[in-house]
């Protein structure tokens, strides 16, 4: 009966996860439609400064399909997006989208990962080191290094950074970015420092979540009673308040990764790296439809699937949380 | 960490100033007449680019190496230079696909036609036919041999485009420079004959343009467009080319690698084949800063071609203190600086006399320190000012020549006859990239009771606007057109040319362009242009130049053999001659 109920809530998720991607893909179709500007204009200009004539313009646009009706525009693409060439191609270089997909997606998929995983290995104990020792100077120094986390711009952090280590290393990270499984080094030396960055913002908030929810947490009775059983502190922090403080945790780590993705845009265009961020600002810009359709589709769909993921990550964390609640749950996100 | 970094880099760094400014000219020096004279010592204050290697038979030039220079973006469409003039494309280009078509411009001097892949031209007794003779050692990089077809398959693909089915292709962005061209013909073995619909003397300096580049091998290309795959890009087909590089690697975002081409077939003075470097690489830095830290911790050999990327006076600051003397700095005169009516739209500023008032009022040489980052000058729009090679569209008297409190009275003067003493608002079409400018223009024209409405927009929209009657005034774009005949696009009339600046329907300015292309002589043509210019800033003031920028590249000194034009960043970017003294 469980079973049936858990794949029954599963099957409407996922209908409702593509309902929503179709409703938001109209949604980016209509508002790139409506944006003023011509990317033909900018492609036969070359970038603004060259001129042609308006017959040339409209042979273009012809030649890119930009003249079709708009139910036919959307039509194509969403056939395309089902049949795996994710949209076509790019109306700027006729390069496909899938490949560009491809291309891009792995290099802003490892970077948001690596920061993902060095922000639960730093951020966790951090945040309980910083409520087990609450207004000590280990709960400052931590509260020290995550409020400018939190303030500041990383782009900003990024070139105070590089611009200090030409002044006094004369080094900068390499500028053509490899994969690690072409030259790991070349890899390790490019990522690094975005990494530490969006680590460091990132981490930031959940050293803070963690930290709130710990000092909540441990004035519940259930830990009181575990204290007069003479458990350990320790004991008591890891088994007890850190496990029923997860919850509120991974919530805010699944509601991160939208930040964690805008975060890549201008880190991207910074240090080089050839990710989704910086190939959707530059799309947006010069109204690549196309590109710009696929790509915030892409992006919608994989953060509605992560939703979904860290719904079903409650059930297991807390299992006081039943079907019905666990809507209530995620959508109030505690 | 970081903090720590952050704190220690603050300290440690120091400021120094720029010494010798290029733009320090006196106001009083601005009025001399023969200050064209006394800009050639004051400009420029970094030792210039070294044109002397090739010139200089006794340098030894060497082989190998690979050139490592930036690209502020990826090459748009497919690397296709018949859709865009874009110089992230060209930067590159030049390498892939050559200097030129059958004629290019002149490393020495870029003002004068030099053969490329024809070795000689000749016209008919009237100028209205054009029989090039094409090289017999020209060859594509899978080693086809280059041929009179494909100049014609190129020159109708450009002009006409191409119709397969119920499929288009559009003609180049640049048809309109060729629509004189009637007919191409070829004659066999080695020759193509162009016709044109009107004499033209001068039809090889339009053809000289380096954005005309032939980047569509026939062999290659043509089957597969009357299969209907009309839009084949020569990306489509592995950047197959005619110029001294060939294509190795691209990853898009990262880089472009291009190799020798062993079969090239230009050869320096002594008779050695170039180019002389293994290769280059190009790496996409979209970022000015990144693009500075990058060269100046030594993992680049040269700076990116395009506005946004050039460098200032401030950024010129952290070069010189990291590589002292090994960094030069190539200058380039680049695109002008102005304020354009649209005098379609009623305003105040269809009244002549405001127009004046406003170019009297500006104090343009203000504009150098205050937009260009320091390099640039005060300059007639459209006039190349190769101070070392050739002066034949330069020694042009300045207008307005007064001091600036004389002028600036007279405009108040031309304020009030007009009726608007109090002042008026105006709107600006304003580039998202370009606000500096802007803000001067807004700036100055508050002395005059103008208020300038910036309506900033980004490129997107800037594209469309330009064209409309949407907006009151705008400032043009960053183009450089060295030979008048090429103006006719940004200055001629807007039905005619929407690309036009000044919006207007002035049919004394087609009798001017007609005028150019009757021309017999070149001083003739000079003096018509002279005539021309001054009808359109002077006498109508459709148009306000303000200042032209100078685009300064950085190069680390072991690069030779750099050919730098002395406009048109487009110009010599084969690097053919380059060699590594390293």
């Amino acid at each position: 009966m469980r079973q049936f109920r858990i794949g029954n809530y599963l099957f409407w998720r996922v209908v409702s996860l593509i309902l929503t991607t179709f409703i938001a893909s109209v949604i980016i179709f209509i508002v790139m439609r409506m944006l003023p500007g011509d990317i033909v204009s900018w492609i036969l200009s070359g970038g603004g400064e060259a001129v042609h004539s308006t017959e040339v313009r409209e042979a273009l646009r012809q030649e890119l399909g930009l003249n079709d009706h708009l139910v036919v525009q959307y039509g194509r693409w969403l056939w395309s997006m089902v049949n795996g060439e994710f949209g076509g191609k790019s109306l700027v270089n006729g390069q496909p989208i899938a490949s560009i997909v491809f291309r891009q997606f792995p290099v802003t998929f490892l970077l948001v990962t690596y920061a993902i995983i060095l922000s639960v290995i730093v951020s966790v104990p951090l945040g309980v080191l910083a409520a087990s020792r609450r207004n000590q100077w280990q709960d400052f120094l931590v509260r020290l290094i995550t409020i400018p986390g939190q303030a500041l711009p990383n782009f900003c952090s990024a070139l105070f950074i590089l611009l200090g280590l030409i002044i006094i290393f004369r080094w900068s990270p390499p500028i053509v970015y490899t994969n690690p499984w072409e030259d790991l080094l070349n890899h390790i030396q490019i990522i690094l420092l975005p990494v530490l960055l969006l680590t460091w913002e990132h981490s930031s908030h959940i050293v803070r979540v963690t930290r709130a929810y710990i000092l909540v947490v441990v004035n519940e009775n259930y830990i009181l009673y575990a204290r007069a059983k003479g458990l350990p502190q320790g004991h008591i922090l890891l088994r007890h308040a850190l496990r029923n403080a997860l919850v509120p945790i991974v919530t805010i780590m699944g509601l991160q990764l939208g930040w964690l993705l805008s975060g890549t845009l201008i880190l991207e265009a910074i240090f080089g790296l050839p990710g989704l961020g910086g190939g959707l600002v530059q799309a947006a810009l010069v109204r690549d439809y196309t590109v710009v359709q696929s790509l915030v589709t892409l992006l919608v769909f994989v953060m509605l699937s992560v939703n979904l993921i860290i719904d079903l990550i409650y059930r297991i964390s807390d299992p006081r949380i039943s079907l019905s609640n666990q809507l209530t749950h995620s959508y109030n996100g505690s | 960490m970081f903090t720590t970094i952050l704190i220690t880099g603050l300290i440690l760094g120091h400021y120094n100033p720029v010494l010798s400014p290029i733009s320090d000219v006196s106001e009083k020096d601005s009025i001399d007449s023969e200050r064209q004279e006394k800009d050639i010592e004051n400009f420029p204050p970094f030792p210039d680019v070294q044109d002397d290697d090739i010139e200089n038979t006794s340098i030894q030039q060497k082989r190998g190496g690979i050139l490592i220079l930036a690209n502020r973006g990826d090459p748009p469409a497919g690397f296709d230079t018949m859709r865009t003039s874009s110089i992230a494309l060209h930067h590159v280009a030049g390498a892939l696909f050559g200097p030129g078509n059958l004629v290019m411009r002149c490393r020495e001097n870029m003002y004068l036609v030099c053969p490329y892949l024809a070795r000689s031209w000749f016209p008919n007794p009237s100028f209205s036919e054009w029989t090039f003779i094409l090289r017999n050692d020209v060859f594509w990089h899978d080693d086809t041999q280059f041929t009179p077809d494909d100049v014609k398959f190129w020159l109708n693909l450009a002009i006409s485009g191409l119709n397969v089915g119920d499929k288009i292709r559009a003609p180049a962005y640049f048809e309109g420079d060729l629509e004189e061209i009637e007919k191409v013909e070829v004659l066999p073995p080695d020759q193509v004959r162009i016709t044109l619909k009107n004499p033209n003397r001068f039809f090889p300096d339009i053809l000289a343009n380096p954005r005309l580049k032939i980047a569509h091998p026939r062999h290659l290309m043509e089957p597969r467009m009357n299969n209907g795959d009309v839009s084949i890009s020569p990306l489509d087909i592995e950047l197959i080319g005619l110029g001294p590089f060939k294509f190795k690697n691209y990853e898009p975002g990262t880089i472009i690698q291009v190799l020798r081409f062993e079969n090239y077939f230009e050869k320096d003075d002594r008779g050695n084949q170039l180019p002389y470097l293994d290769g280059i690489d190009y790496v996409i830095i979209s970022d000015p800063v990144a693009m500075d830290i990058a060269f100046r911790t030594g993992r680049l050999d040269g700076g990116a071609r395009g506005f946004g990327h050039y460098l200032s006076e401030e950024r010129i600051v952290g070069y010189t203190r990291d590589l002292g003397d090994d960094v030069s700095f190539a200058q380039i005169e680049g695109g002008t600086i102005r304020l354009a009516f649209n005098v379609l739209k009623s305003g105040p500023w269809q009244d002549m006399r405001i127009r004046r008032a406003i170019a009297l009022w500006i104090d343009k040489e203000s504009a150098i320190p205050a937009v260009l980052g320091g390099f640039g000058w005060t300059t007639p729009d459209i006039s190349p000012n190769n101070l070392f090679k050739d002066k034949r569209f330069v020694i042009w008297p300045k207008f307005d020549l007064e001091p600036l409190d004389e002028r600036r009275a007279k405009a108040k003067k031309l304020m009030e006859e007009a009726g608007y003493s109090n002042g008026f608002s105006m709107g600006h079409l304003c580039r998202a990239r370009h606000t500096q400018a802007c803000q001067f223009l807004k700036d100055q024209l508050l002395g005059l009771g103008i208020d300038l409405q910036l309506h900033i927009i980004d490129e997107g929209e800037w594209n469309r606007a330009r064209v409309s009657l949407d907006f009151d005034t705008q400032p043009g774009a960053l183009s450089v057109l060295p030979i008048p005949e090429g103006t006719e696009g940004v200055y001629g009339r807007f039905s005619i040319s929407p690309d036009a600046y000044s919006k207007h329907e002035d049919e004394e300015v087609d009798r001017f362009y007609r005028l150019l292309r009757d021309a017999t002589t070149t001083e003739g043509r000079i003096d018509i242009w002279r005539q021309l210019q001054k009808y359109l800033f002077l006498d109508k003031t459709y148009i306000i130049p303000i200042a032209e920028a100078t685009y300064v590249v950085p190069y680390r000194t072991h690069v030779k053999g750099l050919t730098i034009p002395s406009e048109d960043g487009h110009t010599n970017t084969d690097f053919a001659t380059v060699w590594l003294d390293k």
